[in-house]
């Protein structure tokens, strides 16, 4: 079980609560079969400015990172630490086994290409010259053409990674994460929207926390800027920030929606009871 | 609720500006609050099945002051009036008057 669970890197400076990101492909698609979608951040050092067609690492929300944790599909890494601690702990016969591994993905080539030319070859009809031991052409040619192959993510780091896994960790980098959150109810928000089936990502682009997707954002349009968590008792409903959400939700075909959360309600049902939503769109006359 | 001294004006403003029929004034029970019940002179959405009565709740657009509508508040209005929406007429100090519709719960957008 602990395998198939997504490690979330918690890049954290001094005083900070961290930026959760995810870097290895598997583990961003396993997310994305599961709703969460997140925001791909990574581009070329030489295309800084491109901003369309970026990569891993895959950028989480708060909310997102400490929302897998709770349900056992993530755990939280600390830092780029990791990667130092996991070089450091290459040793010399880590290096001759990375080394023999090498060697033995080049002799697969090479009888893959041997077997490919000798086929051509009686496909031709011609008769393949017996050569065995001696530096021919093509053996130049075959040695030159080899390739190494670069993986995709670190088996040293990984196993490293694994070792964050127990809960008093876990729970201890949650809460760093958590205390960087400036508005404790959007969790809660976050989470009554997850068990309706919405995919969430940032609202800032439509002024609101999160905007909600009725499923994956590359197939449907998002039907609603969910607003800031809103104590569901205390906080009266700004009107000039209705009039304002509502007129340009309904311009963008979105309803803007505020969620109300219950500080008196009990933990162990399901959050959907928890959060009050209300949906505001213009009427359409006045 | 106390939104007695703004009744008038919406309901004004319905009747004579957005042309409404059947306009009446109630009091609800539980909050106290004033509401209008009327008849627009043609459906409101591309989404409801009819032309039908709609809900009204005048509420003061206050600026300098909190306002008074929390989500506690409007989850009693929805418990009592039993309908699937709510239109907020919101009044400006200058007299114009904006409608919101307001929905329970998660809603679509609707149809153009």
């Amino acid at each position: 079980m602990v395998g198939s669970k997504v490690a979330i890197v918690l890049l954290q400076r001094d005083g900070e609560a961290g930026t959760p990101l995810v870097f290895d492909i598997a583990s961003i698609e396993k997310l994305r079969s599961i709703g969460v979608a997140g925001i791909l951040t990574g581009t070329l050092p030489s295309a800084t400015q491109q901003n369309a067609f970026l990569s891993v690492p895959l950028r989480l929300m708060a909310e997102e990172a400490l929302w897998l944790v709770e349900k056992q599909l993530g755990y939280l890494v600390h830092g780029g630490g990791v990667v130092h601690t996991a070089a450091e702990a290459v040793k010399a016969e880590d290096m001759k086994e990375a080394r023999n591994e090498l060697e033995r993905s080049f002799e697969a080539q090479r009888e893959f290409k041997r077997q490919q030319h000798l086929e051509k070859l009686r496909r031709l009809g011609v008769k393949a010259e017996n050569s065995s031991g001696t530096e021919t052409d093509y053996s130049r040619l075959l040695e030159s053409s080899l390739f190494i192959e670069t993986c995709d993510s670190s088996a040293l780091i990984s196993q490293r990674q694994r070792e964050f896994d127990k809960p008093e960790i876990q729970a201890r980098l949650a809460q760093q994460l958590r205390t960087g959150c400036k508005c404790k109810g959007d969790f809660h928000v976050y989470k009554a929207l997850r068990e309706q089936g919405y995919f969430l990502s940032p609202g800032s682009r439509f002024g609101g926390r999160f905007i909600a997707y009725p499923g994956d954002p590359l197939r449907y349009h998002s039907h609603m800027t969910v607003q800031p968590a809103m104590d569901y008792r205390r906080d009266p409903l700004d009107l000039l920030q209705v009039v304002s959400g509502g007129r340009l939700g309904t311009g963008v075909k979105k309803l803007w929606v505020v969620g109300g959360v219950k500080d008196d309600y009990d933990s162990t049902d399901a959050e959907s009871g928890r959060v009050s939503f209300f949906s505001v769109e213009w009427a359409g006359f006045g | 609720m106390d939104n007695q001294h703004i009744i008038k004006l919406v309901r004004n403003n319905l009747v004579h500006q957005q042309l409404w029929d059947d306009v009446e004034e109630a009091k609800l029970e539980d909050t106290d609050a004033w509401v209008l019940r009327g008849l627009p002179p043609h459906k409101l959405s591309n989404d409801d099945p009819q032309l039908d009565h709609e809900w009204i709740l005048p509420i003061e657009l206050s600026q300098y002051k909190p306002g008074k509508l929390t989500l506690e508040l409007m989850d009693k209005i929805f418990s009592e009036l039993k309908c699937r929406r709510v239109t907020l007429g919101i009044v400006n100090d200058d007299g114009t008057v904006v409608y919101y519709f307001i929905y329970k719960g998660l809603h679509k957008p609707k149809r153009n």
